[in-house]
């Protein structure tokens, strides 16, 4: 019944509709380029914002806000590296310490590297300034890397497997181009410190040489070139060369009856406390065997001799069976010994 | 004494220091340079000279110059070497010549089969170094130091050597 | 050539045949004693006159002294020779190891084919689709010499298998090492130290860990070089003469065509020219020894293809020649100085020399800046700056040979010879002559290098030897004698006449000498002998624990032969394993013989040699891509590996499998390298965290990585070990060496078929199989013939009979209608 009456009514109403309707329309499109916009000059303002803190800084630090508001929130359209870490002291983590340097020079390398552009930036998250951000993402654990893609939430594969790998820059910046494509070529500032103490060893020597050129005895006396000579290979049959490579701990603290042990079980390492043992004993086997010649050789009283002569011969005998006696505690059915066991 | 002079005198210079603080050669210049000898034995003088040569290294202290040492030196050269020296020398220039000849044209035309300019050069060198050993062991002034070398057996180690040197060359000049 | 020898030299021969009578037979031992003792009181009696030497017939005491040294040093020998039997007398007399089959096969091509055809000899079953040149990438030394040995043997009808010569090389050159380190010890001090070192270098671990019977590698003839270069050059270093710089040369070019670390010798004898300039001890016979020496040994050393044009190009070789020039230089100014005055010679000398050092200096920058000289390869680099190859070079910072040094490897290889050799060293430098110096230089250099490198232990060792027979000796001399004359202090330089242009207070033995005689005569009074006696007896009881200790060591740790393990029981009987020989030789009489065999490149020389098939990569090395390429075929799964051993032409592929004995060797252990090298090659496809559970962890039981379980390694190794149950108590398919249980059983292959399995399972052949004539679809395929078989069925149902009321309600009074759902 309605519809039969109305026809005459709507179809006055008829254009008018379509005018609001195509003026909705209109509206919503408008709506829709202003919110594109907006979006596109939020996302620019974004992105400018960043290139500004990383033109101050390679790696930018951010709190919880700014890491929602950059990291997390769309528009995107870069990648960020984040590294989550707690580098405050009291902290005490040294790998995030070490884990930083390694950061660093890779976001340097990226800063001053041709490559440069904005689509991949590098940022730093400490848990005492974005501890909520730790509690978003369900972390932890310091150091960890983790990269977020400009769309998508991050995979399993955008956190590094630091365990795993390790935190070189180099193996960081393969990780960053698997996951970005962007390569990153890492540079290390080139390190001088060997170069200027080697010149300042040089110079050392020269001036020493040069002042005392009036009275140059010293470099013609045996015995200081023989002692050099001994301490030289003192060092490296005792394995400081090892020590030196390798880095051991002084001696080793057993937790749980506090019981410190200055030689390493195994024969395949050994602590730095013990390398001096060794090279202890050494010397003394080597100053008995020198003694015993000097008491054969040198002229005097027959009795002081004969005590030197009985020192040294001691020395020997007894140093090197305590040497053995420890070689026998590293290496497990070794079946002999001389007085000790 | 005259060590210690020489000694504190060389101060500066690590090298210089090094050779004139040997100032008697041994046997070997006692014997065979009376007039080495006593030239250099001249008191005062010489080594007063000398030490402001050494403080300054330029080479025009004193009243000489580059050109009249050498002069004095081919004079001096020219008297007092035995004849057979003479030749091995002649020997020697020739030598040297052809190595240096050798090295001309590798700079020139290219280094192109460069195991037979090795061989070449190395042949030059070669000979060059086993004659000056040759010189060296049938000198008479050195005699006291090769006592268990006669000069015949110093020329036989001298064919022994030149064979092997050959030898070894004929094999790489490909 | 004057001997250095004390008087009472005789006796050391006695104390060095007691140490070495402890460890070869005792009959032969304790009558080299009696002989000694009685020869000892014989010869104290008549009080050493000072010696020339083993000149004299069997005139007292000469005559005796040189039948006593030539006997030590024959028991040295065989001494030496025997402690190196141990491998061979308990299995058998065969290669041992990897880089051994490789000489041993180039020997065995060099011995059938002739010297041309070695050295001309382009393998083509080795890196199959690339092959090797082997004549320029081998030092030819060590082929060569075996070849020559076989060959003069055979001509004399002697008719000995090459594989004994090669077997037994090593052993044999021992003996001569120890005579070339007798030489070399009596030119440095005196007869007896000589005669104690000789015996020390026959048993000392250091040296045979790489000479026992069987290791048929370049270090054994090497060190045997070596010792006899720096023989020669000390000798004519003292004599001055060209005769035995040539010798000296001609030992050089052994040494350079045996081994690569001849850089070694080329680098110290420079370092000792130049010492003894700094040490104003320069001299014509220095200067004829070494202007001659680098000379010819220089075009020496580039007769050997490997070595080719290196010595003037690279950095290693630089020192040499400059010293050489500065030799040069030093040796002219030398001559013009005593031409001129001192004045003259001094306008001359500084323009001269500093063009010349100026021109020098320039001339080694503007070649390395331009790159003519190669800068220090890496190997030698990584010697200096020890951090560097972690960084930079990984390969090399991976070998386990290539780890820096601990004290226990020092006292394991050298016993008490490590703790006396300072003492040694002190006695040298404090009397010091031209060749004290070089000795001291040997020793520091050494001992760094050692410290540094695991594998340089061995070029310590002879140093060591001769540094602690001197120390041993020099106590020996003055506890050994009677007390009725007081040796002399050793004479330290009777040929050297330089020395006396040196300032007085350097040497005082001229004078001095003399004092101290005609003072011992007043005050002469000895130790007593009970000292020593105490002293002597205490000396030799140390000397006979090293002896025990050297052949301990050798028996337990240098003697096995890799290719064939032992196993003991809990009664001690001896179970041998010798599966991988089992299998090689399945390969080598069931295989087509231009067929290609797979494997990791840890085994490419075992199956060149034993079982004389073409490989894809071996242990050489020198191409990472190939190895890369098949680590990512071993490493992905069956169908993408099925299409890299078809490029390669692959007909069997070859793994060591270790779960069912619990050997940790295998390839399933060795898997991550793979995976690391190809993935370095081809990142793309190959990840390495792929491999590893979600955890971090490396799993083979049921939580491992799917693309683990499915990858051509696994199944290769795992294939029907899922039936197979070892122990009652462990479920079958248990990995003893990863103690797990395997999480893939049902394993099957599309194109691979299992050619043979060794009788411990250790290794497994698997045959690639070829192409299928017609490729099966992985679908069924439809089907378009289907002929209606059926009569038609009429759809009238007793439901859809004409009339008939579908669903109709069925009402029966009193009961409740069914509410059937439509």
């Amino acid at each position: 019944m309605a519809s039969s009456s109305s026809p005459s009514s709507s179809s006055s109403h008829l254009p008018s509709r379509g005018c609001l309707l195509f003026l909705l329309f209109l509206l919503l499109c408008v709506q829709l380029g202003e919110s594109q916009k907006k979006k596109e000059n939020l996302l620019a303002e974004k992105v400018e914002q960043l290139m500004e803190w990383s033109s101050r800084r390679s790696v930018v630090r951010m709190n919880g806000d700014k890491f929602r508001r950059f990291v997390k929130a769309p528009p995107r359209n870069y990648s960020v590296i984040v590294m989550f870490t707690a580098l405050q002291p009291q902290r005490q983590c040294s790998v995030c310490r070490q884990a930083n340097e390694e950061y660093q020079v890779l976001a340097n390398s990226w800063r001053y590297s041709s490559a440069f552009s904005n689509k991949l930036f590098f940022t730093i998250v400490d848990y005492d300034e974005g501890a909520d951000v730790f509690q978003q993402l369900n972390m932890n654990s310091a150091p960890t890397f983790m990269h977020f893609p400009p769309k998508g939430k991050p995979k399993r594969a955008d956190t590094f497997d630091l365990q795993r790998i390790g935190f070189a820059a180099e193996q960081l910046a393969k990780w960053i181009a698997d996951r970005t494509d962007v390569h990153i070529r890492v540079f290390r500032p080139p390190n001088y410190s060997g170069t200027i103490a080697l010149a300042l060893l040089v110079s050392l020597v020269g001036g020493l040489l040069y002042l005392r050129r009036n009275n140059l005895e010293f470099i013609y006396n045996k015995t200081g070139w023989a002692m050099a000579a001994l301490c030289v290979v003192f060092a490296m049959t005792s394995g400081q060369m090892w020590n030196h490579i390798r880095g051991p701990p002084y001696a080793h603290k057993n937790p749980q009856n506090g019981q410190v042990s200055y030689i390493h079980g195994s024969s395949q390492a050994q602590f730095v406390a013990e390398s001096h043992i060794i090279l202890l004993l050494n010397a003394a086997i080597t100053m008995g065997m020198v003694l015993l010649n000097e008491a054969a050789t040198s002229k005097g009283d027959v009795g002081k001799r004969r005590i030197i002569c009985l020192v040294g011969l001691g020395l020997v005998v007894f140093f090197f069976s305590f040497l053995l006696s420890i070689f026998r505690s590293k290496y497990h059915g070794y079946p002999y010994s001389f007085l000790i066991k | 004494m005259l060590i210690l002079r020489m000694r504190r005198r060389s101060g500066p210079a690590f090298c210089a220091r090094a050779l004139p603080r040997m100032s008697r050669k041994g046997f070997s210049s006692a014997s065979g340079h009376p007039g080495g000898q006593a030239l250099r034995r001249k008191p005062g003088d010489n080594s007063s000279v000398a030490m402001s040569g050494a403080a300054s290294a330029s080479s025009a202290s004193g009243a000489n110059s580059v050109g009249s040492v050498v002069r004095r030196f081919l004079a001096e050269y020219s008297s007092g070497t035995p004849s057979r020296l003479k030749v091995l020398d002649a020997y020697l220039l020739y030598v040297m010549l052809t190595g240096a000849l050798q090295f001309g044209y590798c700079l020139g035309v290219g280094t192109f089969p460069f195991n037979s300019f090795l061989s070449g050069f190395i042949s030059a060198v070669g000979s060059f170094i086993l004659g000056v050993c040759l010189r060296i062991q049938i000198n008479p002034q050195n005699k006291t130091e090769f006592q268990g070398i006669s000069p015949e057996r110093a020329f036989a180690d001298f064919l022994f050597a030149s064979t092997i040197l050959h030898l070894v060359v004929i094999n790489f000049v490909g | 050539m004057a001997e250095h020898s004390a008087p009472d030299q005789k006796h050391k021969p006695g104390a060095a045949s007691a140490s070495s009578s402890s460890s070869s037979n005792s009959a032969a031992g304790s009558q080299a004693l009696v002989n000694s003792r009685s020869s000892s009181s014989a010869t104290a009696t008549g009080a050493g006159p000072p010696t020339g030497g083993l000149s004299g017939g069997l005139s007292q005491p000469a005559g005796w002294q040189s039948l006593l040294s030539f006997t030590i040093l024959f028991l040295a020998w065989l001494a030496g020779f025997s402690s190196r039997l141990f491998a061979v007398i308990r299995f058998e007399s065969i290669i041992h190891e990897f880089d051994p089959w490789f000489n041993y096969r180039s020997t065995h091509h060099l011995a059938s084919h002739g010297f041309y055809e070695f050295l001309n000899w382009f393998d083509e079953r080795a890196w199959y689709p690339l092959g090797r040149i082997v004549g320029g990438t081998v030092y030819p030394g060590l082929m060569v010499t075996a070849g020559l040995i076989h060959w003069i043997l055979n001509m004399l009808n002697i008719t000995v298998h090459i594989r004994d010569v090669c077997v037994f090389l090593a052993p044999v050159f021992s003996g001569l090492t120890s005579i070339s380190t007798f030489l070399l010890t009596r030119e440095l001090w005196n007869q007896g130290a000589g005669l104690l070192a000789a015996c020390f270098i026959a048993i000392v671990p250091g040296y045979i860990s790489r000479s026992v019977a069987g290791s048929f590698d370049n270090e054994g003839i090497a060190i045997f070089a070596l010792q006899f270069t720096y023989y020669l050059w000390v000798k004519s270093v003292k004599t001055g003469s060209v005769f035995w710089t040539i010798c000296c040369c001609l030992s050089y070019f052994y040494m350079v065509s045996a081994w690569g670390g001849y850089v070694f010798i080329i680098n110290l004898i420079p370092l000792h020219v130049f010492v003894l300039l700094l040490m104003q001890r320069y001299s014509r016979r220095v200067y004829i020894a070494y202007s001659t020496f680098y000379i010819v040994g220089l075009i020496l050393s580039m007769q050997i293809p490997f070595v080719g044009f290196q010595p003037i190009r690279t950095s290693e070789h630089m020192a040499a020649a400059g010293v050489f020039a500065l030799l040069q230089a030093y040796a002219f100014l030398q001559y013009m100085r005593d031409r001129l005055t001192k004045q003259e010679f001094q306008t001359l000398f500084f323009l001269g020399i500093s063009l010349a050092a100026g021109v020098v200096f320039l001339s080694v920058i503007y070649l390395t800046y331009t790159g003519y000289i190669a800068p220090w390869s890496g190997r030698f680099y990584s010697l200096w700056d020890t951090g560097y190859a972690k960084i930079h070079i990984p390969i090399i910072a991976s070998v386990s040979e290539h780890q820096p040094t601990t004290w226990v490897s020092f006292f394991f290889d050298l016993h008490i010879l490590v703790c006396t050799f300072p003492a040694g060293l002190w006695f040298c430098i404090k009397n010091i002559n031209d060749e004290r110096v070089f000795v001291a230089l040997y020793a520091i250099s050494a001992v760094y290098f050692a410290g540094v490198m695991v594998r340089l232990m061995l070029t310590l060792t002879p140093v060591v030897c001769m540094l602690s027979a001197i120390a041993f000796s020099n106590v020996f001399e003055h506890y050994l004698g009677d007390d009725m004359k007081r040796e002399n202090p050793p004479i330290e330089d009777s040929s050297d006449e330089d020395d006396k242009r040196n300032p007085g207070n350097l040497y005082d033995k001229a004078g001095k000498v003399r004092k101290h005689i005609s003072e011992q005569e007043k005050t002469e009074e000895g130790l007593g002998p009970n000292i020593k006696s105490i002293v002597t007896m205490l000396m030799l009881m140390l000397l006979m624990m090293f002896a025990v200790h050297c052949t301990w060591v050798t028996s337990n740790a240098y003697s096995s032969p890799s290719v064939v393990l032992a196993s003991y029981n809990h009664d001690g009987t001896r179970n041998i394993l010798d599966d991988f020989r089992e299998a090689y030789y399945w390969l080598r009489q069931n295989t087509d013989e231009h067929a290609r065999v797979m494997s990791w490149w840890d085994y490419g020389y075992q199956i060149a040699g034993m079982a004389n098939r073409t490989t894809l990569v071996d242990n050489n090395t020198w191409n990472n891509s190939h190895i890369a390429l098949v680590g990512k075929a071993m490493s992905s799964n069956e169908t993408a590996a099925y299409e890299i051993m078809r490029s390669l032409d692959v007909d069997y592929v070859l793994i060591i499998f270790g779960g069912v004995i619990g050997y940790s060797g295998d390839d399933i252990n060795k898997f991550l390298w793979m995976v690391r090298i190809a993935e370095g090659e081809h990142p793309k496809d190959i990840r390495e965290s792929d491999y590893f559970t979600p955890q971090g962890e490396f799993r083979v039981d049921k939580a491992g990585s799917p693309t683990l379980l499915n990858c051509l390694m696994y199944k290769m190794s795992y294939y029907r070990f899922g039936e197979m149950q070892l122990d009652f108590r462990t479920p079958p398919g248990f990995d003893r060496t990863r103690n797990a249980e395997i999480g893939n059983k049902d394993i099957k292959f599309k194109h691979l078929e299992e050619a043979f399995t060794s009788e411990h399972w250790l290794v497994r052949i698997y045959k690639v199989k070829k192409l299928d004539n017609r490729e099966t679809l992985e679908h069924k395929p439809r089907l378009t013939n289907i002929l209606p078989k059926q009569k038609y069925l009429s759809k009238k149902t007793a439901k859809r009979k004409r009339g008939y009321i579908k669903n109709k309600l069925i009402l029966k009074k009193g009961k409740r209608p069914n509410r059937k759902t439509v």
